[in-house]
């Protein structure tokens, strides 16, 4: 991971994600190949059993994931990504979800995330992702 | 498979969809069919599921594909949940275009199980392929008293 500052103008368009905003997912920091994200789960984010979807909770790793790969500014997108679920969340927690570069090599880039309870730091989540950089320019 | 299977698994999807409705209104979400360890769903790309670069957030198909995946898991009406999955993204999917998940149960242990899914455009172009491993719990979904 390198210390370098993001570009502005990279973070304001990777801030603009549509998709973020409309799950309630909050961006807390973006830095070279590096995102933190929250969310407090709503009723709206349950399956059946009462308990946040599952998809609700890979979401917040793949917005951590998709910031921390375009951190750059050259547009990358989502090749492969494992998820294992851990342990099971509801209505009011407060989760954490973190990506940070395991690797960059060329184009390739793979990337450790994480989803934990913000409070007490369990583990909800695991992922490994792999993203694939363009050459375009994200901006 | 016989007829009785297929009406266990309606009467699963009708009981699963009532339970998922805010879910299934937030992500737009559409269960065409569940059959014995076969499940459609399908979703239309609203401007609102995009990511900064204009095309469908990963973790929307993903969430798309995981629902496929459940509902094909639970045809038999045990209740139970996603351990882990794999995803691959083949194509991006733009705003407009009308997404597929089919969901196929490949094997069923008693309290694991796995099941591959396919995501499809309008087009037939494939969008991403996902595959998991599913934990049965000993609950019930649908009463059969």
């Amino acid at each position: 991971m390198s210390n370098k500052t993001v570009d502005p103008d990279v973070r304001a368009k990777i801030e603009t994600s549509p998709f973020a905003a409309a799950l309630g997912i909050t961006y807390e920091e973006i830095g070279s190949g590096y995102c933190r994200v929250s969310l407090e789960i709503k009723p709206q984010h349950l399956n059946f059993h009462g308990t946040t979807h599952g998809g609700v909770i890979f979401a917040l790793g793949d917005v951590a994931f998709a910031a921390a790969c375009n951190s750059y500014g050259q547009t990358a997108f989502a090749l492969n990504v494992d998820v294992s679920f851990l342990t099971g969340t509801s209505v009011g927690d407060h989760l954490v979800g973190e990506a940070k570069e395991i690797s960059l090599n060329g184009p390739i880039g793979l990337y450790a995330l994480t989803v934990k309870h913000a409070e007490t730091g369990t583990l909800v989540a695991q992922s490994q992702a792999m993203a694939y950089r363009k050459r375009d320019s994200l901006i | 498979m016989d007829k009785n299977d297929n009406e266990l698994a309606e009467q699963v999807r009708q009981r699963l969809c009532e339970a998922d409705r805010q879910l299934i209104e937030l992500l737009g979400f559409e269960v065409e069919s569940l059959e014995p360890g076969r499940a459609v769903v399908n979703m239309l790309v609203r401007p609102d599921m995009a990511n900064s670069g204009g095309a469908c957030q990963g973790g929307l198909i993903f969430a798309l594909a995981d629902h496929a995946f459940a509902y094909a898991c639970m045809s038999g009406n045990r209740a139970g949940v996603t351990l882990s999955a794999n995803i691959i993204y083949s194509n991006p999917a733009m705003v407009g275009s009308r997404l597929t998940a089919t969901a196929v149960v490949q094997n069923e242990g008693g309290r694991t199980g796995s099941c591959s899914v396919d995501v499809s455009d309008q087009n037939g172009i494939l969008i991403a392929q996902f595959s998991g491993v599913h934990y049965k719990t000993k609950l019930e979904i649908v009463s059969q008293l």
